[in-house]
């Protein structure tokens, strides 16, 4: 068990321009779970195999412990990674698949055995131990990948996207079961994912990625509640975060109409010099049925226990939409014209992407 | 792409291995190219220094290349045999291609009943010796007067290289989308004009792959040649076999005439090299 | 893409063909295949039925005597032929060594090659060049620039080396053209391991770099088995090509008792001097059912092949 450090780790593929991981600074703690989320291209993966030992640095360095792994082989790391298909040594039975690294390692052939059973027992793979992997289903091999690392008891663990190969309902059923595993097993974890439904369910904290720079590193709370900059706004949450450009003279207006603000956004508006400003309403800040503003109703999404209304109207001369959460039943439908009120947590953001303020705000009432 | 992961240089490995390797795959790849090289080498010596302990140093000449290419009465000429070769290769090939491609489409793309048995008759083929072949051959060419013919040749080639290029353009065909050929169908397209809008653009390379594989064989084919037409009609192999003689020194000669008798097939082979494999494994590798 | 598994079988076991089904009309898929089939069965049973003919008499050229049916008396003689006896043993050494050791260097030459390093397309462009040598040029070249007594190559080290000059073809018949043969389909096997290694998941082999292994238990452990299809499948390919090696035997040897091979040793007795058609015709009976035998045994890769599954 060890905490892993990225310092100002680098790594530029030959032949590009951009960095594929630029001057990462991340400190995981020892036996935490650390997420790395982003979009395709974003460098969780080049991350997790810097990590690995499979991706070689650049510029800056890696620590696992207290010790600098930079230039050190992925076998002398004590890591264990379970790849995103899997990676099963296909003429291998599951028992040698999980089996393989203590075998790597001159682990006597009884012990091996014993730490292969006792774990295929807490996977529920006993019945599985003699069946070669095109044998399985989807689900089986990812728990056999799981149970390959979990045997080596490594000092970190590294997923890279373990779960998207898994059907929508398995998936979100093993989510739990992992991040249980996790808690139970409290091995340090660096876990890859693009879905950032899984990064906020699962991580101890979420190291939002774009691009090779890291964005923000919090809790799944303060990366939703506070997020760091308009991209991890927009990224986290679904449906995202409604976004309305403005221009930063108070009153702010929205569709021409004019919104409070509590003091600490005020303030912190007065010393903004910029010319343009985003304000930044999660969905359940925006109610339909009443308000000041007019809008219509684009579509509806009713969800049973919930209902996702997608509104527009007209802002500064042109037309925007907005997501509006609202609780089942709701009785709108497409055309519908309807009031809308912004009412609650809300965010200001320089375009260029920072935060400025976090704070409430509401339409002014009528009249 | 797999197998490149284990190429580059990993973390943590020794850079010294990777040189180390990569002169040792060099070292390999000269030795196994030395005779080739001391084969075109010799081509260009006079007779007295390839017929000495090797030298590399000399006074390079064409002269060799001159005296094979000259025409002796009587004997075999280069230009006789090249153009037997080439007639016999690029005929044969031609017709190949034409039985293969349709034969190709009945089993790839529309596939009659039974068509793994037939790819399994056709493969079943290479299987049987030609030496089994060439008394009855012999006998019906000389019966159907067809001894020291380029036609006979011409058919025996075509039926040589028949079920490689079947089993080639049916591997090559496999692979286009089943939907681009509906779609054709749809629009009206018969066997033709789906093998002219839709299959052959496609499969153009592989169809290139093919016929290069076929010439490479038609050309180097030397025991039909020999037995079916020793006296006219005779390929390139043959007149090779012709530049030893018993009086005198023949090896720069020899070196000479083998060079412009593989140079088409080594030209042909480098260009087709990706695709060769495919070929030489009847479609089983890509 | 599995054409096989979604094309049903017109006429299969969903019961009768549809009454009109414009889309599948068994003659008319039938007629493209035809003309292939026609020509390829002609020219290849037609000569074995002649041969089976012809080996159920006695027919020689050389005396010339009528052609009388005689039975099987020419295959019960066979086993008693001394001649034909050693040209077997010839073909099974000549083609098993061939084989193997081209196998094992096409291997060792492929790992390699697997690398990346400086000029490697180069280095396999020149590797592959013996492969397309003419089979006739490669045995005169190797018989009298590297393997002669008097100024070949290969002496002219040996001799560096302290040790006497050898006449390699005419010492060592079989073991030299061996070793021409093994020189030209080295590079063979090397394309078919090549495809076999580079066809390996590259996640796989990065999964037991994690694990622990060595490149060298990698390669023992996992690649090796992977590669197993792709030596069966060079295997098959090496030996149905390389029992059928004429010329070599030919150029380099002329037959003789220790080089010649079955098709060498057939052509002698008929064509090549013996013109004893209707022996001749037995050994090739004879040559054809073994062939057949082997190519059942055979037929498991094959049909591996049949089922749509490429290797690669």
């Amino acid at each position: 068990m060890a905490s892993v450090q990225f310092a100002a780790a680098t790594r530029l593929y030959p032949g590009t321009q951009q960095p594929a991981v630029s001057h990462l600074d991340l400190q995981i703690q020892d036996g935490e779970l650390m997420v790395l989320v982003g979009p395709s291209g974003s460098g969780k993966s080049t991350a997790l195999r810097m990590v690995a030992g499979l991706e070689p640095l650049d510029e800056g360095a890696v620590f696992i412990g207290e010790r600098d792994v930079s230039g050190v082989r992925p076998r002398d790391r004590d890591v264990a990674m379970v790849f995103q298909n899997y990676a099963l040594y296909p003429q291998l039975t599951v028992a040698e698949n999980m089996g393989f690294a203590l075998k790597q390692h001159k682990v006597p052939k009884e012990e091996r055995a014993a730490r292969v059973r006792e774990v295929a027992r807490v996977l529920d793979l006993e019945p599985f131990l003699d069946r070669k992997p095109k044998q399985l289903s989807g689900g089986q091999r990812q728990r056999v990948a799981m149970g390959r690392a979990i045997v080596r008891k490594p000092q970190v663990y590294l997923m890279d996207e373990p779960l998207s190969n898994l059907d929508a309902k398995l998936r979100v059923q093993t989510r739990a079961e992992l991040a249980e595993l996790q808690a139970r097993l409290a091995v340090t974890t660096v876990y890859v994912t693009h879905d950032q439904v899984e990064a906020m369910t699962m991580g101890h904290r979420v190291a939002v990625l774009r691009d090779g720079l890291l964005q923000q590193c919090d809790t799944p709370h303060a990366l939703y509640h506070e997020p760091a900059n308009l991209f991890v706004a927009g990224f986290i949450g679904s449906p995202a975060m409604n976004l309305f450009p403005c221009a930063p003279e108070p009153p702010l207006r929205i569709g021409g109409c004019p919104l409070d603000l509590d003091r600490n956004m005020t303030s912190r508006l007065g010393s903004f010099g910029g010319e343009r400003l985003v304000l930044g309403l999660r969905p359940e800040a925006v109610r339909v049925g009443e308000g000041p503003l007019a809008a219509h109703i684009r579509t509806v999404e009713d969800l049973g226990a919930e209902a996702f209304v997608h509104v527009a109207f007209d802002h500064e001369g042109q037309t925007v939409s907005a997501v509006s959460k609202m609780p089942a039943p709701f009785k709108g439908k497409t055309g519908d014209n309807i009031d809308v009120q912004l009412a609650g947590a809300a965010h200001l953001f320089d375009p260029a992407g920072p935060r400025i303020a976090t704070g409430t705000a509401r339409f002014a009432p009528k009249g | 792409m797999a197998g490149a992961a284990g190429a580059r240089l990993g973390v943590g490995e020794r850079r010294w291995v990777n040189a180390v390797l990569g002169a040792v795959a060099w070292l390999a790849t000269l030795l196994f190219f030395f005779p080739v090289f001391w084969m075109v080498l010799s081509s260009f010596k006079e007779e007295q220094d390839a017929n000495t302990s090797p030298k590399l140093l000399f006074s390079p000449t064409l002269d060799r290349y001159h005296d094979i290419t000259s025409t002796t009465s009587g004997l075999l000429s280069f230009r006789e045999a090249f153009f037997n070769s080439f007639w016999v290769v690029a005929v044969s090939t031609v017709v190949v291609l034409l039985l293969a491609i349709p034969a190709a489409y009945a089993l790839a793309i529309r596939p009659v009943p039974k068509w793994r048995d037939v790819l399994f008759f056709f493969i079943s083929t290479k299987f049987l010796p030609v030496v089994a072949a060439i008394l009855p051959l012999w006998i019906l060419a000389r019966n159907l007067g067809l001894l020291n013919t380029r036609l006979v040749l011409m058919i025996l080639y075509t039926g040589m290289n028949l079920p490689l290029a079947v089993w080639m353009l049916w591997s090559f065909f496999r692979e286009i989308p089943r939907e681009l050929i509906e779609a054709a169908e749809i629009d009206g397209a018969g066997l033709r004009g789906q093998l002219a809008s839709v299959i052959l653009p496609i499969a153009l390379p592989g169809l290139a792959a093919t016929a290069l594989l076929c010439v490479i064989f038609a050309w180097n084919e030397y025991f039909y040649a020999v037995q079916l037409n020793p006296a006219s009609g005779s390929t390139i192999p043959i007149w090779v076999t012709t530049n030893i003689s018993t009086r005198g020194n023949f090896l720069a000669k020899l070196s000479a005439a083998s060079v412009l008798a593989c140079v088409p097939v080594v030209l042909a082979g480098w260009l087709a090299q990706k695709r060769m494999i495919r070929g030489l494994s009847m479609g089983a590798i890509k | 893409m599995q054409l096989d598994t979604v094309r049903q079988q017109p006429g299969a076991a969903l019961g009768a063909a549809p009454k009109h089904d414009g889309l599948h009309r068994p003659w008319r898929q039938r007629f493209p295949l035809l003309p292939a089939l026609a020509f390829t069965v002609l020219l290849t049973q037609v000569p074995f039925v002649m041969n089976i003919w012809y080996s159920l008499t006695d027919w020689t050229i050389v005396p010339p005597t009528p052609r009388t049916y005689i039975g099987l008396d020419n295959y019960r003689d066979l086993p008693d032929d001394q001649f034909f006896r050693d040209a077997a043993r010839v073909s099974v050494v000549m083609t098993v060594s061939a084989v193997l050791i081209s196998l094992v260097l096409g291997t060792l030459l492929a790992v390699l090659l697997d690398r990346k390093f400086l000029g490697r397309g180069v280095a396999r462009t020149l590797l592959i060049t013996p492969f397309l040598i003419m089979p006739v040029v490669a045995g005169l070249i190797w018989k009298n620039q590297m393997f002669s007594g008097l100024y070949g190559v290969v002496n002219w080290v040996t001799a560096r080396l302290g040790l006497d000059s050898i006449e390699f073809v005419s010492r060592y018949p079989l073991e030299s053209i061996v070793v021409v043969l093994v020189w030209q389909w080295t590079p063979f096997m090397m394309l078919i391991m090549l495809a076999g290694l580079q066809s390996q998941p590259a996640e796989v082999l990065e999964a037991a770099k994690v694990d622990g292994a060595s490149a060298f238990g990698t390669f023992r452990q996992l690649t090796l088995p992977h590669l197993r299809p792709y030596m069966e499948l060079g295997t098959l390919l090496g030996t149905i090509y390389l029992i059928q090696v004429f010329d070599h035997v030919a150029v380099m040897t002329g037959g003789g008792p220790n080089s010649t091979n079955i098709p060498y040793f057939v052509y002698q007795r008929s064509i090549g001097g013996g013109w004893e058609f209707g022996k001749a015709s037995a050994y090739s009976i004879v040559v054809v059912v073994v062939s057949i035998v082997v190519a059942t045994i055979a037929l498991r890769v094959v049909s591996r092949l049949l089922r749509g599954e490429q290797i690669a």
